[in-house]
This record gives structure tokens, sequence and C-alpha cells, in this order.
């Protein structure tokens, strides 16, 4: 059993490992049932019926991702936007061979109506993230919902609440977690070709979520071209500009998150290769608006959120290419980044023993180096997924409270088991938002 | 202290200050922005004294939001009254907004008001209520329950989210309570029932067995689906052996999710009941039944994939053998290394390359033996994973020539051969060598390594031995080179491609980033030449660690060079043997032997 402590709850935890592998076995070992239409009544079919809500650019990625999957078929679109749900809408129906996927302006619609959805691929603006995972596994949806799943710490607590109470299938988008040389890296430190690992570091060098200003009021667009209430969802309500749309959200705290935003795609592979038994509590030691934010775990290992101006596609010290992530260790260290075939490592004689490595990996969890392929073999299965919401958690809770510590331009020492910081209320403040209603939990 | 007393006084001062300023533009006619601006900075600063300011505003559909933005996280129980107050005066989303406010804060007083709004007229508030008392608990049980049966539709699911949410709040056997009242409902929409059960199970431990059992045991394949899935979060091998106690008797689709559970659990007391799933069967059961041992990882499974490696099925044969390479211990080493053994070329090619990837080092007698293999195939696959191993870490010296012929090496056409069991090139009047060319190994480009090679020379010849270098065309290379002649003069030196003789015998050269070479004396270097035999075979001795490369001839050491030179340094590259041209020569390499050493 898995015996982390940092999880939400006491309850036990679902088992971390499990069963269907990469293997070239032909898909479909079984049937998948879990849609709520079919009741276990009906034969089932041998397709994972999808929806996807938020079909944006990532969106559209993500979906050409599942389209690819051939025990996947996609039968509802949702966005608030006219054009890009009928951009999404010819993608499936072209997969399909026929015109019948079903478009949505509000997901909440989609929902309610669409019984034999059985999963949903949520890859909105930030803002939505969590509310919408909730609102999908509530109607009894399997969730793949892109980074970062939630902008606060209560929300992401209700997203891992939510999952285990309906027993749902969820994986954040943090596909790292299932491409090799992350693995490879990841596994090296885990199992210890490193010695003791005393340092990991994150990429967290993006910027966002920092501007409060409006942009000038322009001329709302009709509801059918884009619903802009339900754009804003949760989020404070501000006057349309169309500079929100594409990626210009972004940069705004009411719709994003600072560190986070990064964080989310590195912090929960850094985490991964750590022992985090018995660890309790995380320090942060705040060093200025764009500095790096060294942070230490109560096991005395450094977590490094590493910034710098510039690009994160840069080469840095640590790795060349955007998002990485390295251990250190006595023995040696292990990095990986976007665009790396294999891990960076410090001597040739780790290398070699990437192909064990992995090979040990699979044979530990039988999952396959993709993502969304994780993903649906866990919707068959129904074994929790390698990006599980308390991975997910345990990921936000630290990146979300180093942003508190951006914010408040102090040393914070956060709680992992209680969820809060150690005595400093105005922290434990932030660490939620009042959502706008309806659009609520 | 003193100062510590003041510098908190003026905190407080500064931060009471600024919130006199924010509640100032909420009472003044500011633009929306600037007083959405405030609310953002009241949620982190907000006191008491900023709940009478903002409780109007709940009732502004504008900025109703807003207001809740500042309040709900201002602990003061006059937020808990401002919002209760609200209940009655504001309506539709604003409403919703302060029920939902009231559930994030827990408020026990505010069950009666909310339980009032359960029936009413407008589902989004009923929903809102129902799920705020969800989030308050408690005495929020009774209320729920009693409207369960009489709602309906998105209704009923916001009831049953709140009830379950009670539970989740609530100790053992109460939780179970909630969570059987629930189950026992006729007509309840599916993903309740689901909740419910698991909360049943979870919540009443080993006594939720026999309902587990009993669930999976059921028709439909939903709920046996989730129950198998509920399994997977209780511990236990009374849980385990339930499950397994249910394979026999369950369809084939049950039986896999069963397997996969198995596996996940982590618990080897299945591993005998996989077992005979993974030796017969359907393919499909059988793989399920092979990755669940996989996981497991027992070491009884051993023999069994090392059978099933062997098996007919193509798919069972390289889940097997993928298997084998990724299992823990030492004892699948040995299984591994049987592998060479098989009856079959292909298992054996198999054997062998899997003890590449496992990196067993002790297989290397294994290997060198089977680079005597009938099959040209096993053989060639021999010697080249016997090349990869000579790279494990401080392993012993293992040899990179057979002794018999060109395999693991390359070079230019017409020119090396085996013979007597050594690397041999010649040149003679009739075949003149016009430019140099060098035989490359091509199993590694080592870094950090100790290379022993015995080399013969006849009396004009001029040879090398390549280290960290770089391959060039026609067979040709750029980098460090143990010289060697005939004559012994240039034996124990460095020779350098670019910069021509490094290190001379006897001496200890150091190169500084900037080029600047610096000597001193390590011996003599007429008394060292005493020690090379000419005209016989010679040992050369070549250790490569960081900076430093040092040659020794017949076990004295020659020279040594410490290379921090910025461009021309090299820390890894391949290894090959030169062929150098001028009058007839012949030229002789055999036990060429590697053991990578670990960088200090």
């Amino acid at each position: 059993m898995n015996t982390d402590p940092i999880q939400v709850h006491t309850r036990r935890q679902f088992l971390t490992h499990g069963a269907m592998a990469a293997s070239a076995v032909a898909l479909p070992y079984f049937i998948p049932a879990s849609a709520l239409g079919r009741d276990g009544t009906v034969a089932p079919s041998n397709r994972i019926l999808m929806g996807g809500i938020g079909m944006g650019g990532r969106g559209t990625g993500d979906l050409r991702a599942m389209l690819g999957e051939r025990d996947v078929q996609f039968v509802a679109i949702c966005d608030v936007q006219k054009d890009r749900r009928d951009a999404a809408k010819n993608l499936v129906d072209a997969k399909n061979g026929n015109a019948d996927c079903a478009v949505y302006g509000d997901l909440r619609q989609l929902l309610a109506e669409r019984t034999d959805v059985e999963g949903v691929l949520i890859a909105t603006g930030d803002r939505w993230h969590a509310l919408a995972s909730v609102l999908a596994m509530r109607a009894g949806k399997d969730v793949y919902c892109e980074k970062p799943a939630c902008l606060t710490m209560a929300q992401g607590q209700r997203v891992v609440e939510t999952a285990r109470r309906y027993g749902r299938v969820y994986q954040t988008g943090a596909q790292r977690l299932s491409e090799s040389p992350h693995v490879g890296a990841i596994e090296m430190a885990r199992t210890g070709r490193l010695g003791p690992i005393h340092t990991a570091y994150a990429d967290c060098r993006w910027r966002g979520g920092a501007r409060h200003d409006w942009l000038p009021v322009e001329p709302q667009p009709t509801k059918e071209d884009l619903d802009w209430d339900i754009w804003l969802g949760p989020c404070p309500w501000r006057p349309y500009n169309h500079g929100y749309g594409a990626s210009g959200w972004y940069n705004f705290e009411d719709f994003a998150t600072d560190i986070a935003m990064w964080g989310a795609h590195t912090v929960a592979q850094a985490l991964a290769g750590l022992d985090l038994t018995n660890v309790t509590f995380i320090e942060f030691a705040y060093a200025g608006p764009d500095a790096t934010l060294v942070t230490r775990l109560s096991n005395g290992v450094k977590l490094v959120l590493y910034r710098q101006a510039g690009s994160v596609w840069d080469p840095c010290q640590y790795w060349h290419g955007s998002c990485g992530e390295r251990f250190d260790g006595p023995d040696g260290w292990a990095a990986a980044a976007d665009g790396y075939s294999k891990p960076d490592v410090s001597s040739p004689a780790l290398l070699k023993e990437y192909k064990k490595i992995l090979a040990e990996y699979a044979n530990r969890t039988q999952r396959p180096m993709n993502h969304v392929r994780d993903f649906f073999n866990c919707i068959r299965s129904r074994r929790t997924t390698v990006a599980n919401p308390e991975v997910m958690f345990r990921a936000m809770s630290i990146c979300l409270a180093a942003d508190i510590c951006g914010k408040l331009q102090r040393n914070l020492k956060f709680d992992l088991l209680a969820g809060e910081f150690t005595g400093d209320p105005e922290a434990n403040r932030l660490r939620q938002r009042a959502m706008r209603a309806p659009y609520t939990f | 202290m003193k100062h510590l007393c003041f510098a908190i006084l003026l905190l407080v001062g500064t931060a009471s200050a600024q919130q006199d300023r924010l509640l100032a533009i909420l009472k003044s006619d500011a633009p929306t922005q600037q007083k959405s601006d405030a609310c953002q900075e009241l949620a982190h600063i907000g006191t008491r004294q900023a709940v009478p300011v903002l409780a109007p505003l709940l009732a502004d559909e504008q900025l109703s939001h807003m207001a809740r933005f500042a309040l709900e996280p201002i602990t003061d129980p006059a937020v808990d009254e401002a919002l209760r107050e609200a209940l009655g005066k504001v309506k539709g989303p604003s409403l919703v907004g302060v029920i939902s406010s009231l559930g994030v804060r827990k408020d026990p007083a505010a069950i009666d008001p909310l339980a009032r709004l359960l029936n009413d007229p407008d589902p989004a508030v009923a929903q809102a209520a129902a799920r705020a008392l969800g989030g308050i608990g408690g005495a929020a049980v009774a209320v729920l329950e009693g409207v369960l049966t009489t709602s309906s539709g998105p209704n009923q699911l916001a009831v049953g989210d709140g009830l379950l949410r009670c539970a989740e709040a609530t100790p053992g056997a109460a939780a179970a309570a909630i969570h059987d009242h629930l189950r026992a409902l006729p007509n309840l929409p599916l993903q309740l029932r689901v909740a419910a059960l698991r909360g049943s199970i979870l919540s009443s431990g080993t006594p939720g067995l026999p309902l587990l059992v009993e669930t999976i045991r059921t028709e439909s394949y939903v709920p046996a689906a989730d129950a198998i899935r509920i399994s997977m979060e209780l511990p236990g091998t009374e849980v385990t052996q339930a499950l397994v106690g249910e394979l026999a008797a369950a369809n084939a689709t049950k039986q896999i999710l069963l397997i996969q559970a198995l596996g996940c659990r982590g618990d080897a007391t299945a591993v005998p009941a996989l077992v005979p799933l993974a030796q017969s069967g359907s393919v499909d059961r059988r793989i399920a039944a092979l990755h669940s041992l996989l996981q497991l990882a027992a070491p009884s499974s051993i023999p069994v994939l090392a059978v099933l490696v062997t098996d007919p099925d193509a798919a069972i044969s390289r889940e097997a053998l993928a298997g084998l390479v990724g299992f823990p211990g030492p004892e699948a080493d040995a299984a591994v290394v049987a592998l060479l053994n098989g009856p079959a070329p292909k298992i054996r090619i198999a054997g062998i390359n899997a003890v590449g990837q496992r990196r067993i080092a002790t297989a290397v007698p294994a290997l060198l033996k089977a680079t005597g293999d009938g099959d040209a195939e096993v053989a060639n696959a021999s010697l080249k994973v016997l090349g990869g191993l000579a790279g494990a870490p401080e392993s012993s010296a293992i040899p990179i020539f057979n002794g018999k012929d060109l395999t693991g090496w390359n070079g230019k056409p017409g020119w090396w051969t085996v013979e007597d069991g050594a690397l041999t090139v010649e040149s003679t009047p009739v075949k003149p060598c016009k430019e140099c060319n060098y035989l490359i190994w091509r199993g590694d480009q080592p870094a950090d390594f100790e290379l022993l090679a015995d080399f013969k020379l006849s009396r004009s010849a001029n040879s090398g031995i390549q280290l960290r270098s770089e391959e060039r065309l026609n067979w040709d290379t750029y980098g460090y080179q143990a010289d060697m002649t005939g004559d012994g003069k240039l034996v124990g030196f460095v020779y350098h491609h670019q910069r021509g003789l490094i290190a001379g015998r006897g001496e200890k050269a150091t190169f500084a980033a900037d080029g600047k070479k610096t000597v001193e004396p390590l011996g003599d270097p007429a008394e060292l030449l005493q020690h090379f035999k000419p005209g016989d075979w010679n040992t050369y001795r070549v250790t490569c660690r960081g900076p430093e490369i040092s040659l020794s001839v017949n076990g004295f050491l020659m020279c040594q060079i410490t290379d921090q030179h910025a461009t021309q340094a090299a820390t890894r590259g391949l290894i090959a043997l030169q062929m150098h041209p001028g009058p007839p020569m012949k030229i002789q390499f055999k036990n060429i032997r590697l053991k990578r050493l670990k960088p200090d």
C-alpha cells in the first residue's frame, strides 16, 4: 500500500500501481461500460465514448492525440466559442466518417444530456479546469483535464474529493509523467541510483497571472459566437475584450496563476523522483519577485523552483529546453526536459542502465509511455491513473503555496498534512477564491 | 522587544488604514472596476470592520460576487451572520452565491434557513442549498435525508452529493449508516448508487467484504466493475483472497478486471492463482495474468516467465521476455543467462540481448561461450553485447576482440585480418600503405576506462592505439594515441593529431585551459625503454580517468598527461588501432580487454 502521507484525507489512498501495460496486445481487452445510460444492461460497445470540452490550441492537440487511439470515439464537443467548436467538430466528423458529432456551447448541457459519454477531455482555460472536472465527475464521467488542474488549493481539494466519492478515473494532463526521458530521470532518482536525493529542480520560468488591470470595453459578441458569461465562469466579472481570448488570459491573476502555471508542467515530475514518506511540511524562502524559489521539505530535501529572466525555451545550467526537472544525489545527477531522447546524466554508466530502468518501470507499473493511453487503459481497468488526483493535488498545493509566498513576499511554512500554512492567517486566506454564481461547486 | 511591539503596532496600523481606504472606495460612487479591486484586496486583509460595508453589496447584482470574494476568507462570525441575513434578501444568481458561501464557511447556524430552501422552485437555489448543507454536515444529514426521496433529477443528485459529503466528514459507523440508507433507495441514479456502494464497503471495513463479493457476483457489468475498483482501495490479504475466490466463476471480462485488480493490490498471495491463468487460456487473459505477475514481482514467478519466453504465442513470448528484463533482483539474472542455453537460436539471441539490457556482468563467460555459437547471428549478438557490457561500472576487464574474426571491429577493406588469434595488418613492397587507416572498435565510446592490449611490431613498424578519439572520413581518426614503433622510440608517448607528441616517455605533462604545457619528470626515458621487448609481444595498459591519461608498458608507467585544454581535451570517444604508411611493416594486437572505471 502507498504510505505517502501527503494527501488530502487520512482516508486510504488508491493503490498507485496497476494493471494494463503499453503492450502491443490487441485492444480492447474487454469492454468499458461505465456510462450511466448503459446502466450495465445494454451490451456495451468496444469503444470509449468521449466528449471534448474547451477546444483551443491545446485542446485541439489533445483531441488529435485521443482521436489517434483506435478504441476511442468522440461524439460531442463543447466550446463557448462557435468557431472553435465547429473546427473541433469537423476534426471529429472527419475521423468518424459522418457528421454526427454534437456541439454544445455550455458544458453543463453536455454533461446533463449526454449520458452516453463515458469520459471527457477538459482543455478550457485554467479558470474552468477544477469546476468542469467536478461537474463532469458528478455526472459520472471520467476526466482527462489539462494542467494546471485548479486555480486554488480549495478547488484542487474538491477535485480530489469528487474523484474519490464517485470512483471516477481522473488524469491531470502532466503528460511528461508518461514520457520516457522524464520517467528515466525520475526512476534513476527514485530507485536510489543517484544516492539519496538532496536537491530536485523544476522549471518554473514562464511568468503569468500577474496583471490586475481591465482591458478596454469592447462590444460583447453574441452568445452564439462567444458566451462571455460562461467564458468568465467562476472568475470575477469584467467587461469583454477580445484580448483575453487565445492566450491573453494567461497574464491576468483573475484567470490564471503565476509560478503554479508553469510549475504545473514540472513539479509533479520533480516530486515523483523523491521519497516523500514522512514528509510533513515544506518551507518557502522568499528571494525576490523573479528569483528562483528554494524550498525545503521536512526531510531536508531541497526542491528548487527554478526561475530566470528570458525564455523558458533557453538552455540553462540544469537542462536545455523547456519544462525540465533534475535530481541531484551524492552518486550523480539526472535531468530531462522537452526535446530529450534520453535523460542527461552525470556518468555514461548511468545511461547504460536506461533501458533496464524503463523495463523495471514498465514491470512495476504496467503503464504505457503515452499519457492519453494511460487514461483510456484506466477507464477500462478502473485502476487509478499515473497522474491521479493525489499526484495532481500534491504538486498543485506546492505550486500554489509558492504563488502565495510570491504574493506575500515573505517566508512561509506549509503543512502538507493539514493543507494549511503554519502561523500565517493571511496566507491561509489566499488558499481560496470565492466562485461567481452560478459557477460554484 | 520594544522595537518588535512597535513594529507590530505599525503593521496593524498600516493594515487598518489600508482597510479604511478600501472601505471608503466601496462606500463611494467609484466605478465597478475599482470596487472589484478593493474587494480583492479585502480578501487578503479584511476584518470584522469590513462586514457591514460588504454585506449590502451582496444584493448588488454587479458586485455580489466580489462582496463574497472579500467576505469568504474573513474568519469572523459576523460574516456568517451577514450571509444568513442576505438569504432572505437576495435573489437569483446572487442568492445561489450566498448559499454557496455558507457551505464553504460550514456555518451550522445556516442549516435551518438552508433547509427551507431545499424545496425552492428555482432548481439552482434548491441544488445550491443541498450542496451547501453537504459542506456543513452534522445536523444537515437529517435534513438532507428528509428530502432525498421527494426530490428528483438534478435536485436529487445534489441532495445525494450533499449526503455523501456529510458521510465523508463523519466517523465510521455513522458514515456507513448514511451510505446504507442511500443505497437502500430504489431507482437511485447510477452515480449515487456507485458512490454509496463505495461508502458502505469502505466505511464498514472488513465487514464490508461480503457486500463487495456479492456485488462482484452481480450479472450486470457496471456494478461488478465498480466493486472491483473499490477493492483496490481496500487493503488486506482477506480481500485479495476474496477476489481470488471469484476468479473461477467470473465471466471472461470480469476475470480480466479481477486479474488486473490483483496485480494492482501488490499482495503476492495472489501469485499461485495467477500462475495457471498466465499459462493457459485465452491470450488476453494470459497476458493480463502475466502483467499482474510482473507487478507482484514474486521470485516464484521467474521460472514461470522463463518457460513463457519459449511460448509458441508470439505476444506471450514477447511480454514474458520484456518482463524478465525488467524483473527486480538477482534471481532473474540467472533465468536470463539460462536462456543462452536454449535450443532455439531466437531464444538464445533474446537471452543475450536481455543480458545486455540487464547489464549482467557475471554473464561474461556465458557470452564468451556464445561467441562460438554455430549460429552466426547468435555469435554476433553476443559480441555486440560483450562490447556494451565492457561499459559496466567497475566491471572486470572484458575482451573486446574474439580472437577469431573482425566481429565488433571495422576497418579499411583489404587490410585487417585475424592471424594466429591476433588482429593483423601488414604492408609489403607490392602492397604499400600510402595513407593511415584505422581499425575502429564499434562497441562503445568510453570515457573513463582501462584498456589492455598485447601488441607485436616488426622492426620498421609504426602504429598506435587511439583513445577518446573521433572518426574521420576514410577510416581516419582524430585524437589521442598511445604511440608505438617497432624500434621502441615512440613507445610510451602520447601523440595527438592536432598537437603532436604531447607527452614523452618519462614525462608527466599538464595542459592548462589556455594550452600552456608544463612538464615534470616521471622517470628516465632510456631506462624505461628497457622494459620494451623489440620484436616480441608487449602489453600496453592505457588508463583514462577524468582529465588524466596514463600509459604503462609491461607493467611500468611510461608517461602521464593531465589535459585541461579548453578546446582540444576530449572526455570520451572511440578506440581504434593504427596502420601507418611507410616501409613494409607488420602490426599485431591480441588480448584486447576493456574495463570501465567510475569517474572520480
